[in-house]
C-alpha cells in the first residue's frame, strides 16, 4: 500500500449566496485519496467543481466542512509551522499562462520567487539555469518579461517555477486549455517527462477526456459537485457505467469515419 | 526533452524594437506644451534650490523701500517689485518652488498612505476592510478648510499645517482606487501563484500590488500635485497656511490684493503664474493617463 | 416539425437563385493593418465559395486570420484593419463596394454573425424579449404583438424552454448555452442567407456545444441558409460542415470535403493538426508542431509554414506555393501523397 499523498474526507465548500441568493454548494462531500507518484485526473464541465477541489488542495479556499491532506498536513487547521512546509509539498500551473505570471517581473524573478524563500537567494538562482534546460527554455529568456513570450512558453516558466521549490505534487488546472492544439502536445510531453524525472504525483484537472485517457493513470468524473464515477480512463470512457459520463463522451465531436 | 534548446529560440516572438512612447513629445502640435512644460519644471526647480540654498535667498528677500511697485520692465527688476521692493520674478520662482515642495510633499504623504489603507482593505481580511472603510468614510467627509483652521489652531499656522490639512483630505479617494485595483489583482493567477509559493502577505503587497498599480499611481499623483497646489494657494491666503516672509504663490496673492488700486502687477502675474502650472500640470496628467492608463481606471479631470 | 411556419416561408425562393451560384463568395480577399509607412499584411488571397445550404468550417489557430476574414465579409473590420485587395460577393453581388447605408441594411438581414462571448453582444440591462422584438420591428415593419409572437416562436424554435416566459428575463439569468441559443435567434430573425459563426460553442461546455451544433444543422437545413462555421477544433468541424478550410497564417493552406480531410489530409499543416487532436492510449506521448505560428509581419517568404515543417524542401523556402488539386485542394509543393484508394 503506497502513502497517499493528497487526501480528501467528505470535503465540502460552500459559496454563500448574496443578497439573499441560495448558497452554492461547489464541492459536496467528496473523498478520495492520491498515492504518491500518482497521477489522477478530475474530468467535468464547468460549475461540476473541480477547479474548487484545486483551490482546496493548494489552500486557496478553506473547506466549509470535512478535511483536505496534503503530505499528511490538515490544510483547513495547519498550524504556522505547518503551512510554511505546504510550498514544498504542493505546487501549481493554472490554466491562463498571460495571467498566472506577474507582467512587471522577469521570467528569471518570476521562476525564484518561491524558491529564493525556501532554499535561499543563491541556491535559487544557482537551480535557474537546470530548470530553465529542463523546460526547454533558452537561458537568455531569464531577463525577459511575460509579453515577450508566446503561451507555450509562458506555460513552459509556469511548470519551472512550480519545478523550483522541488514538490510532491502538481496541481494542473486545465494547462493546456487555453494553447493552440498544435502546441498542446509540447506542454503535455514536458509534463510527462518531468513526472517520470522527478516522480511527481499530478493532480491533472481538463475538461478535455482525450487528454485525459491519455495522460491520466485513474479519472473521476466530477458532476455539481459530486464524484460521480472512478476509474481507469482507458475503460471508463470504453464502457461508462453513469449516464453523465455517457452524455460526455457522445458529445465529443466524432471523426467522420 | 522534446525540442532542443534552439528549436524554442527560433519560435520566440522576439523583442521588436518599439519607438518610445514619449516621443510623441515633440511632435509639432505637442511642441508648446512641451517647451512651457519645460520652463515651468526649471523655474520650479531653480525655486526649490533657492530654498534650499541660504545664501541665495537674497535674491527674492532683498527689500528696497526705494523703489517699491515697480512696474515690470522697470530697470533692474524685469517683472517689477512688490510693496517692500522685493523683485518680482524672484518672488515668483520663489513662490513656485513652496507650492510644488508643499504639492510633491501632500502628494507623497497621501500616495503612502492611499496605498497602505487600500491595500490593508483589500487584502488583509474583512476586519481590516470594515475599519480601513471607516476610516475613508469619515476622513473623506472632513473639509480641507475646517482641518486647516483646526491645525493652525493647535501648531500654528505654517507649511507643516498646509501638508497635513491637504494630504490628510486628498488621500481616501486614492485607498477608494487602490482598494478597487487589489480586489481584482488578488483575484489574479500570479498572486495564486506566489500564495502557493509560500510569498508571504506583505511581499505580495509590494512585489505585486504596489508595483503594478505604479502606472495609474503616477497619473493620479500628477492630479495630486495641481490640486495640492491650488489647495495651498488657498490655505495660505487666508493666512492658515504659508507665513511672510517665506513666499507663496497664494501669499503673494493675499498681499497684492491689499494693493490692488497702487499696482496690478503683483496679483496678476502670482495668478496667471498659479493657472499656468495647474493646467500645465492637468495637461500632462491627461497625457500621462493616455499613456499609462489605457482602460481609465483613473477618473478624468 | 416543431419550426414555425415563420422561419419555413423565409428562405429565399430557389427561382431566384440558380443553384450553380454560391450563396457567398470571398475573392482573394486580402486584409492588412496600415502603420505609419507600412502595411502589415494579416489575411491574403482568401478564396471560399458557400454553396446555398451548404455549411463550411473554416479551421485556423490563433493570429491565423480567420475571424478577421468573417468580420471582413460583415464590414466589420476593427479601426485601422482595411481590406486590400478583393471582394466579397453576396448571391453574385459585391458586398464591399456596397455604400455604409446599403451595407448596414444588409447586415443582420441578408448576411448575420454570432461570436464566441453571447454576453458582450447583449445589452445586460434589457430583457431577452425587448432586444428581440427591437431588432425584428428595426427591419420589417410589423405590429408590436406580431413581433412579439415572432420573437416567441424563434425563441421556441432555438430550444429555450418556456420561450413566452423566458421573454422578460435579463441575459446574465441565462446559462452560456442558453445565452448562445439567444444570440442565434436574434440573429436569425430576419433569416440571413449566411450566417457567420466565429467559434461559438469555444467558451461552451462539451455537451451544450452539441446541442448548438445540433440547432444550427437543422437550422441550415431548414432555412437553406449557408454557415461558415469558424473554429479552431478540427473535429468540430468535420463534424459539423460539409467541406473544411484549414487557414494558417493569413492564407487557405487547404480545403477539402470534411469526409475526406481527416483521412487524406495532404499539407503537413492539416496533418499536424489532425494527429494534434486525436486521441492515443495512456501513456503515449503527445502528438504536436514544433514551433510557433509565425505572427504576421514575419512571414517568411515562401511557405509560410516552412520553418515548422518536417517535410521541408528547398524550394519550399524560395517561392509561396500556389493551389494544387488532387483529392484535396491544397498550397504546398510537396504535399503528402496516398496510395490511391
Amino acid at each position: 500500500m503506497t502513502v497517499s499523498i493528497v487526501q480528501l474526507l467528505d470535503a465540502r465548500k460552500v459559496f454563500r449566496g448574496r443578497r439573499g441568493a441560495p448558497d452554492h454548494v461547489a464541492v459536496d462531500d467528496v473523498s478520495f485519496e492520491m498515492s504518491s507518484g500518482e497521477t489522477l485526473g478530475i474530468v467535468g464541465e464547468s460549475g461540476s467543481g473541480k477547479t474548487t477541489i484545486a483551490r482546496l488542495v493548494l489552500s486557496l479556499a478553506r473547506p466549509t466542512s470535512g478535511h483536505v491532506y496534503v503530505g499528511g498536513i490538515d490544510v483547513g487547521a495547519a498550524s504556522g509551522a505547518e503551512r510554511k512546509r505546504l510550498p514544498r509539498i504542493v505546487q501549481a500551473v493554472f490554466q491562463d499562462p498571460f495571467a498566472s505570471l506577474d507582467p512587471r517581473m522577469t521570467i528569471g524573478a518570476s521562476i525564484c520567487q518561491g524558491a529564493k524563500r525556501a532554499f535561499g537567494a543563491q541556491a535559487a538562482q544557482a537551480a535557474l539555469g537546470d530548470l530553465l534546460d529542463h523546460v526547454g527554455l533558452p537561458q537568455r529568456y531569464r531577463d525577459l518579461y511575460p509579453h515577450e513570450l508566446s503561451g507555450g512558453q509562458l506555460q513552459r516558466v509556469a511548470i519551472a517555477r512550480a519545478l523550483a521549490m522541488k514538490p510532491d505534487v502538481l496541481v494542473a488546472d486545465e494547462p493546456v486549455s487555453a494553447l493552440d492544439v498544435s502546441m498542446q502536445g509540447q506542454v503535455l510531453n514536458l509534463l510527462i517527462d518531468l513526472r517520470h524525472e522527478f516522480s511527481i504525483s499530478c493532480l491533472f484537472i481538463s475538461h478535455d477526456l482525450g487528454i485525459v485517457q491519455q495522460f491520466c493513470e485513474r479519472v473521476l468524473v466530477m458532476e455539481s459537485g459530486k464524484v460521480v464515477e472512478e476509474g481507469v480512463p482507458g475503460d471508463i470512457f470504453r464502457s461508462p457505467s453513469h449516464p453523465y459520463t455517457q452524455s460526455l463522451i457522445e458529445a465529443i465531436p466524432k471523426v467522420p469515419a | 526533452m522534446t525540442m532542443t534548446a534552439p528549436q524554442i529560440a527560433a519560435q520566440g516572438t522576439g523583442l521588436k524594437a518599439r519607438p518610445s512612447r514619449f516621443l510623441i513629445l515633440f511632435q509639432p502640435h505637442n511642441l508648446v506644451w512641451t517647451i512651457g512644460g519645460v520652463i515651468i519644471i526649471a523655474a520650479g526647480i531653480l525655486g526649490i534650490v533657492l530654498q534650499l540654498v541660504p545664501s541665495w535667498r537674497h535674491l527674492y528677500l532683498t527689500q528696497d523701500l526705494t523703489a517699491t511697485f515697480q512696474a515690470p520692465l522697470s530697470t533692474g527688476h524685469v517683472l517689477g517689485t512688490d510693496n517692500l521692493g522685493r523683485d518680482l520674478l524672484w518672488q515668483l520662482i520663489a513662490g513656485l518652488g513652496i507650492s510644488l515642495m508643499i504639492g510633491i510633499g501632500v502628494t507623497v504623504l497621501s500616495l503612502v498612505l492611499g496605498l497602505t489603507v487600500g491595500i490593508l482593505g483589500a487584502y488583509f481580511g474583512r476586519t481590516a476592510d470594515a475599519v480601513s472603510n471607516v476610516i475613508v468614510d469619515v476622513t473623506w467627509a472632513f473639509p480641507a478648510i475646517l482641518l486647516a483652521v483646526l491645525l493652525a489652531g493647535a501648531i500654528g499656522p505654517s507649511v507643516t499645517t498646509v501638508v497635513l490639512a491637504l494630504a490628510l483630505t486628498t488621500w481616501p479617494g486614492y485607498a477608494r482606487i487602490v482598494r478597487g485595483e487589489v480586489l481584482s489583482l488578488r483575484e489574479r493567477d500570479f498572486v495564486n501563484a506566489a500564495r502557493v509559493l509560500g510569498v508571504p502577505k506583505l511581499v505580495i503587497s509590494v512585489r505585486h500590488f504596489v508595483v503594478n498599480l505604479m502606472p495609474i499611481t503616477i497619473v493620479i499623483a500628477v492630479y495630486y500635485v495641481a490640486t495640492a497646489i491650488i489647495g495651498e494657494a488657498g490655505l495660505s491666503f487666508l493666512g492658515l497656511g504659508v507665513q511672510a516672509p517665506m513666499p507663496s504663490l497664494g501669499l503673494m496673492l493675499s498681499v497684492g490684493q491689499q494693493y490692488l488700486n497702487v499696482s496690478w502687477w503683483p496679483v496678476v502675474l502670482s495668478g496667471a503664474l498659479l493657472a499656468l502650472v495647474v493646467l500645465f500640470l492637468n495637461a500632462f496628467g491627461d497625457f500621462l493617463r493616455g499613456r499609462l492608463d489605457p482602460h481609465g481606471r483613473v477618473p478624468r479631470r | 416539425m416543431r419550426g414555425p411556419e415563420l422561419l419555413v416561408k423565409a428562405s429565399v425562393s430557389p427561382a431566384a437563385v440558380p443553384a450553380s451560384r454560391p450563396a457567398l463568395a470571398l475573392l482573394d480577399l486580402s486584409i492588412s493593418q496600415r502603420l505609419r509607412r507600412t502595411e502589415k499584411r494579416l489575411v491574403t488571397h482568401v478564396d471560399l465559395e458557400v454553396g446555398q445550404g451548404e455549411i463550411v468550417g473554416l479551421v485556423g489557430e490563433s493570429g491565423s486570420g480567420k475571424s478577421l476574414t468573417a468580420l471582413a465579409c460583415m464590414g466589420l473590420l476593427p479601426s485601422g484593419l482595411a481590406v486590400t485587395g478583393g471582394d466579397v460577393h453576396l448571391d453574385g453581388a459585391s458586398l464591399l463596394g456596397l455604400a455604409p447605408k446599403a451595407f448596414r441594411a444588409l447586415r443582420g438581414n441578408a448576411i448575420s454573425m454570432i461570436f464566441q462571448d453571447p454576453l458582450s453582444s447583449l445589452d445586460p440591462c434589457a430583457r431577452i424579449g425587448a432586444q428581440i422584438i427591437e431588432t425584428i420591428r428595426a427591419h420589417k415593419d410589423v405590429s408590436a404583438s406580431q413581433a412579439k409572437r415572432d420573437a416567441i416562436e424563434l425563441l421556441d424554435r432555438v430550444g429555450i424552454p418556456r420561450a413566452a416566459q423566458r421573454m422578460r428575463a435579463y441575459p446574465h439569468e441565462f446559462s452560456g448555452g442558453m445565452r448562445q441559443r439567444v444570440m442565434i435567434a436574434a440573429a436569425l430573425v430576419l433569416k440571413p442567407r449566411v450566417l457567420l459563426a466565429d467559434e461559438p460553442t469555444t467558451a461552451l461546455d462539451v455537451t451544450t456545444q452539441a446541442g448548438i451544433v445540433e440547432l444550427v444543422r437543422e437550422l441550415c437545413r431548414e432555412l437553406q441558409m449557408s454557415v461558415v462555421w469558424i473554429s479552431h477544433d478540427l473535429a468540430l468541424v468535420s463534424e459539423l460542415a460539409d467541406r473544411v478550410a484549414v487557414m494558417y497564417a493569413g492564407e487557405i493552406v487547404e480545403v477539402a470535403d470534411s469526409k475526406v480531410l481527416f483521412r487524406v489530409s495532404r499539407h503537413p499543416y492539416t496533418k499536424g493538426l489532425v494527429a494534434s487532436g486525436s486521441i492515443r492510449p495512456y501513456g503515449e506521448r503527445f502528438s504536436y508542431i514544433p514551433g510557433s505560428i509565425a505572427e504576421p509581419g514575419t512571414w517568411p517568404t515562401g511557405c509560410r509554414f516552412a520553418p515548422r515543417c518536417e517535410r521541408v524542401r528547398e524550394e519550399c523556402v524560395g517561392e509561396h506555393p500556389d493551389f494544387r488539386s488532387g483529392t484535396t485542394t491544397v498550397r504546398c509543393v510537396n504535399p503528402i501523397e496516398y496510395e490511391a484508394e
